[in-house]
């Protein structure tokens, strides 16, 4: 069987299809913030090569949003409709990305808003604790 | 609440006692299972047919949603370990066994007078037979926390199955404002559920329809496991050993046969009919 090179890095080796995308999102208290679902990247542009020596491409946010109807039907959604959350803010990446403290509000989408303010606040019990 | 239907379902034992308390001919029982003897207007392909769908009833793939969130929303840790295999070791062959016990129940009263079942309420007339009012009544109590809990198990596990896929909010845990489409969906399950009823559709085709489509769809839900199971990062100390794989890829040959099979059955047998 062929060795495959082993490639010395510091830190936390990480393939972006492998651990980020389709990750859940965790805020510090470990409610779901959003699904990966994009990433960005630093000094690639769309359909440009890139020429040699350039200095490798550093991940700079992460992007949430609603893509499940353009993973179905094909395309993605406009940037506008995806939110970027900042490099900064991963906390850790694991089975989950933990985000760290943050005052950013996360969009979980006019959907969850509506809903919750339309329907399930007036049903009784909707607001009350859980178990 | 879980909880609760849990041990009201506990009541179908009333089902094993009535076996009993039929006084079968043992021998005989034993002789249908070891050598069943197909009727003659149907063939071998409705057997396994229907051999499917009881595989597919009892392996449902939106249990092991139901029961990895439940551990999710009762912050489980590797603690627990001892309460999930103890569900897996204890509550599965019981309600195996009760199953068993039910179709003994059909097989002993039922068969020899040619009653075919076509409704809920001819499953429970062996009890009757074996033990009157007071059998009759701890299998209404059973059958209807049975039917229950399998309610707010799937309805549950609708909710837990997009909720996840998509990122939102969910569990039991939070107040249902705070997970406002995880409860929608629930809302709409259940209304779409009930709606289902009111069509003059036969409940009993419905249920056999899905649960040989859940053991369609069960490779789709045991794969990924089982590849978990393999992956260190989320399963640490835990990992799947060899042999645990070497069973468990049995049992995916198993699956896999059930479900390349299910449909191609159902079409030669006009789903068992």
């Amino acid at each position: 069987m062929m060795e495959l090179p082993v490639i010395h890095h510091r830190g936390q080796l990480v393939d972006a299809r492998l651990h980020l995308l389709d990750r859940q999102l965790l805020d510090d208290e470990d409610s779901p913030a959003g699904i990966v679902d994009d990433l960005v990247l630093s000094g690639v542009e769309l359909d440009k090569d890139i020429p040699e020596g350039t200095e490798a491409p550093q991940l700079t946010s992460l992007l949430s949003g609603h893509v499940v109807a353009t993973r179905m039907f094909g395309g993605g959604p406009p940037r506008s409709r995806l939110q970027g959350i900042p490099r900064s803010l991963v906390d850790s990446i694991h089975v989950v990305v933990k985000l760290k403290p943050t005052d950013m509000v996360f969009d979980a989408g006019w959907m969850e808003r509506w809903l919750c303010d339309r329907v399930i606040k007036h049903i009784p019990g909707g607001r009350h604790a859980a178990e | 609440m879980e909880n609760v239907t849990g041990m009201l379902g506990l009541m179908l034992i009333v089902f094993a006692v009535s076996v009993f308390a039929l006084h079968p001919n043992w021998g005989d029982l034993v002789h249908q299972v070891t050598a069943p003897a197909i009727p003659d207007k149907e063939s071998a392909a409705t057997y396994w047919y229907f051999a499917i769908a009881l595989f597919g009833a009892a392996m449902t793939p939106y249990e092991g949603f139901f029961f990895s969130s439940g551990a999710v929303e009762e912050h489980w840790t590797t603690k627990d370990l001892g309460t999930a295999r103890l569900n897996v070791i204890v509550g599965f062959p019981l309600g195996g066994l009760l199953s068993i016990a039910i179709a003994a129940c059909a097989t002993i009263v039922l068969l020899p007078s040619q009653i075919d079942v076509t409704s809920l309420s001819q499953t429970v007339m062996p009890v009757v037979a074996a033990g009157g009012k007071l059998f009759l009544a701890f299998a209404i109590v059973g059958i209807v926390a049975a039917t229950f809990g399998a309610a707010l198990e799937t309805t549950l596990s609708g909710g837990y199955i997009l909720a996840q896929f998509l990122g939102w909010p969910w569990g039991k845990f939070r107040r249902p404002a705070e997970a406002a489409r995880f409860h929608v969906v629930m809302i709409v399950t259940i209304v779409a559920g009930a709606a289902v009823l009111y069509t003059d559709v036969d409940p009993i085709i419905v249920t056999e329809y899905s649960v040989v489509f859940s053991a369609i769809a069960l490779p789709l839900t045991y794969l990924p496991i089982l590849i978990v199971a393999n992956d260190s990062e989320y399963m640490g100390d835990h990992t799947n050993g060899r042999a645990t794989n070497m069973f468990a890829s049995v049992y995916l040959v198993i699956i896999l046969v059930a479900s390349v099979a299910a449909i191609p059955l159902m079409i030669v047998t006009g789903a068992g009919q």
